[in-house]
């Protein structure tokens, strides 16, 4: 029982944590555009960062 | 302020002519003229008809503004996709400095920020100039693109205004809007889409130790504390993601009302109270997998149906408040001023001044009205040329526009979906009804409870509610991304039964742009005047350039500068030049003093040296592309009419060439006639309207479904079903085949969910199922529907 409880506790709070990174993620707009950020990628060149 | 930003581009535009790639363009042309047949638009890829490098001047335009920043790349990186061919003109939203301030917001001090859609992106390429613009323009701090929406975020200096920032979209090429970014409203969704599918999935992990439990033994503690653990990570999901459908049910039921979201309501209820009896008394029987799962594909099917429809809306009041807000600014018997460029903003007469009047938009007739001192002016319309007085006659909702914005807001479509809905609430009732009597009858039985909430989680509508927004909405997606924006996701369903087409004419069926169709030189002539044909051309691109007559647009092209050049423009007949010596006249054959019996008299423009004609042209807007193909596919399968404001043998020459009967054929019609044509048709057919401007927002408002083309007006754009970003009226063709391919699998969708909870319903009735194998089995219906509508490519070839 102790065992059983402590693990399923356990899984409870990693939960938690990648929940609250989930909302986190979604709240600072991560999810707002998931098409242009890996096309991007694509044509980003060093001299972007620079004046970035 | 229209001037100011006008000028600085064409002061940047005088100086790229140095940076040009590929030479004159009429050394290109005289070089290619003989040797090539079609080739491809430098900029957009698009085929060029005629001579020159490019398809229009717009593209000619970006080519050479692209190529002078210093971002040939892009040409490289888009690696042979072709563009959207777009009209890249400032929309008139951002002349009105008052209304597009709306949508600014200030990041700090200096720093501002600004949402536009543009039209025109297409592929990542697009993505990279975009971003670039920075280098462009210091100005500009930052641009962000977002493909998904094909919007762009702005931060810019306080220093430049609005339509010079936009001004710079629109010299690349792109056509930009003003949009309300609503990124954080749609967060939330998706906050709560995501909220509940974690919920799920933990609380299907936890209920897999419940199952185990029913096959092996659990001691009541285990089952005790595993039951809370399921109910804790249940518990965002039942009280925060599930929130929309409680706000739907409450009110709902405030008129006096049902919908399927009460069944929702009371599924997640009823099973949250069942499991916390269960929890309490120690059975191993808890829902709340199964509530979790329900939610979460309940609220997908929604997101998925709210970002099709997104990507086609598009706030904007701009004629409302130019024109119902005038109401404020002017009494009947002032006068207003009315600058070139700027919109009329009453009804009334010119007392003052002289210029040119383009209501095409209003009136749908091509031609520019002269304008002089008591002549009728209409509110909307376009003064071009000098600045004019008028004396304000009508004001506000007493104006033409006015009176058709009116219409519109009191003019109600049909409701194609009082059938389904008088079937869901039929539906609702009878399951609501039905429960609670099975559990009166099973009383005694020791399972009725267990029996009842089964029935509800299979009769609740998780892949009903799919079976139609997951096809419309991929269907929608798919339709994005040929360029055409549906508005709603009823829209398809309409367009499936159209049997009348009825099409504008005038920027509809016809190009907005004029071209040159034909020309003629006589260039001994021209030599003997000590000029050669180069000089002339460059003289007509100066002209062009410096004159407000439409006719001249094809002409306009990099122009060397002619110092010694006079030019007096003749407001509504021509433009007279001074050059090396020379009297030259441009403008009609009656205004070159030619006579009826002429060669040169049918041409639209003709060149006259010293009263010697020259050279001429025969100037008409092309057959939009498309037109042809999609008028044969359909000429035989339903009516097709044409509704034009524009003169009588201008649109038999389209209708005829088209093959459309004459019979079908009216022209020189008003929006009034339009609407009364339209609510007559509609009466015993299916009508889909076609057509660009104002003067059509009455008929779309009328007809079953309503098409607005790409390049026209904003408002008609604003107040269509579909728009087509697309030039080509090929598009319709398309949609009406995808639409009938949508209709049919979204038959087949209702059909498998049929009989999916048929056999379902039939084997809880039986005791065959308990409700967590119906929790199981679910899901997988669901998600079928999901997979069955995603996959379908509905713009195939073959529908």
């Amino acid at each position: 029982m102790s065992v059983f409880t402590f693990l399923l506790l356990l899984g409870v709070f990693i939960f938690s944590i990648l929940f609250g990174l989930l909302i986190w993620g979604i709240r600072s707009g991560q999810m707002d555009d998931l098409v242009t950020p890996g096309e991007r990628i694509l044509w980003e060149d060093p001299k972007d960062d620079s004046q970035s | 302020m229209a001037p100011c930003f006008y000028s600085y581009y064409g002061f940047i535009f005088s100086g790229l002519t140095f940076y040009g790639l590929g030479g004159h363009p009429s050394s290109a042309r005289n070089g290619r003229k003989t040797r090539r047949l079609e080739v491809d638009c430098l900029h957009c890829l698009l085929p060029v008809r005629g001579e020159g490098d490019f398809c229009c001047s717009g593209c000619e335009a970006a080519h050479h503004f692209i190529s002078a920043s210093g971002l040939q790349d892009f040409y490289k990186l888009r690696a042979g996709k072709k563009l959207f061919s777009v009209i890249a003109e400032l929309p008139p939203e951002f002349l009105d400095d008052e209304f597009a301030q709306n949508y600014v917001h200030d990041v700090t001090e200096d720093l501002k920020t600004v949402s536009f859609i543009l039209e025109g992106i297409t592929c990542s390429a697009c993505i990279w100039l975009l971003e670039k613009i920075p280098f462009i323009d210091q100005r500009v701090k930052s641009v962000r693109v977002s493909m998904g929406s094909s919007s762009v975020q702005i931060v810019f200096d306080s220093k430049i205004s609005l339509s010079e920032l936009a001004m710079v979209f629109v010299r690349l090429g792109y056509k930009p809007h003003l949009y309300f970014d609503i990124k954080k409203d749609e967060r939330k969704w998706i906050l709560k889409v995501a909220v509940a599918f974690a919920s799920w999935l933990a609380t299907m992990h936890v209920s897999l130790n419940l199952y185990a439990g029913l096959i092996t033994s659990m001691s009541q503690n285990v089952l005790f504390v595993t039951s809370l653990v399921s109910m804790l990570l249940a518990l965002p999901a039942i009280s925060y993601s599930a929130q929309p459908f409680y706000l739907n049910t409450w009110r709902a039921l405030k008129v006096k009302r049902v919908n399927i979201d009460l069944l929702v309501t009371l599924t997640i209820i009823a099973g949250s109270a069942l499991s916390l009896k269960n929890i309490f008394y120690g059975v191993n029987e808890t829902y709340f997998d199964a509530l979790t799962m329900l939610i979460a594909f309940l609220l997908l099917g929604r997101l998925i149906v709210h970002y099709a429809e997104r990507k086609t809306k598009n706030e904007s009041d701009l004629f409302r408040h130019k024109i119902l807000g005038a109401y404020t600014k002017f009494k009947i018997g002032d006068v207003a001023v009315v600058k070139s460029g700027e919109s009329f903003p009453c009804d009334g007469e010119v007392v003052e001044g002289s210029s040119f009047m383009n209501s095409s938009w209003l009136t749908g007739e091509e031609k520019l009205l002269p304008l002089s001192t008591g002549v009728k002016v209409l509110a909307g319309a376009i003064n071009i040329g000098d600045e004019v007085r008028m004396r304000v006659g009508s004001v506000g909702h007493q104006t033409l526009a006015g009176k058709v914005l009116m219409t519109l807001q009191t003019t109600e479509k049909s409701d194609f979906s009082l059938l389904s809905e008088k079937l869901e609430r039929y539906f609702v009732c009878s399951v609501i009804l039905f429960i609670p009597l099975f559990v009166f009858l099973s009383r005694d039985s020791s399972d009725a409870w267990s029996k009842a909430m089964s029935l509800m989680i299979v009769l609740c509508p998780c892949a009903l509610g799919l079976a139609i927004p997951s096809v419309v909405a991929s269907a929608m997606a798919q339709a994005f991304k040929k360029g055409i924006l549906i508005k709603g996701e009823k829209i398809l369903e309409k367009i499936s039964v159209i049997n009348t087409i009825i099409l504008d004419k005038t920027g509809t069926l016809t190009d907005p742009q004029l071209k040159i169709k034909e020309h003629y030189w006589k260039e001994e002539m021209i030599a003997e005047r000590g000029l050669t044909k180069a000089e002339l051309e460059n003289l007509l691109s100066v002209v062009a350039e410096r004159s407000k007559h439409l006719v001249l647009t094809p002409f306009k092209s990099k122009a060397n500068n002619l110092p010694d050049l006079s030019i007096k423009e003749i407001l509504g007949s021509g433009v007279l030049i001074k050059y090396k010596n020379h009297l030259i006249k441009i403008g009609s054959a009656d205004f070159v003093g030619l006579q009826h019996t002429h060669e040169c008299y049918s041409l639209t423009l003709v060149v006259d040296i010293d009263g010697s004609p020259v050279a001429g042209f025969k100037i008409e807007s092309d057959m939009r592309a498309g037109a042809m193909e999609f008028v044969s596919d359909i000429l035989n399968k339903m009516k097709i009419y044409i509704l034009s404001g524009d003169k009588k043998e201008h649109v038999e020459e389209i209708s005829g060439a088209l093959k459309i009967p004459k019979e079908n054929v009216f022209a020189q019609q008003t929006p009034q006639m339009k609407l009364d044509f339209v609510s007559q048709k509609v009466l015993e057919n299916k009508v889909m309207m076609v057509g660009d401007g104002i003067n059509d927002t009455l008929a779309f408002k009328k007809s079953h479904v309503s098409v607005g083309v790409s390049g026209g007006a904003s408002f008609a754009m604003q107040n269509c079903d579909v728009y087509l970003m697309s030039p080509s009226l090929k598009s319709i063709g398309q949609l009406m085949q995808a639409s009938y391919k949508v209709m049919r699998v979204i038959k087949l969708n209702l059909l498998w969910v049929f009989i999916y909870n048929l056999i379902g319903f039939l084997l809880v009735l039986k005791g065959t199922i308990g409700p967590l194998t119906c929790a199981v089995l679910m899901p997988l219906s669901s998600i079928t529907v999901i997979l069955f509508s995603t996959m379908q490519n509905y713009f195939g070839d073959k529908a």
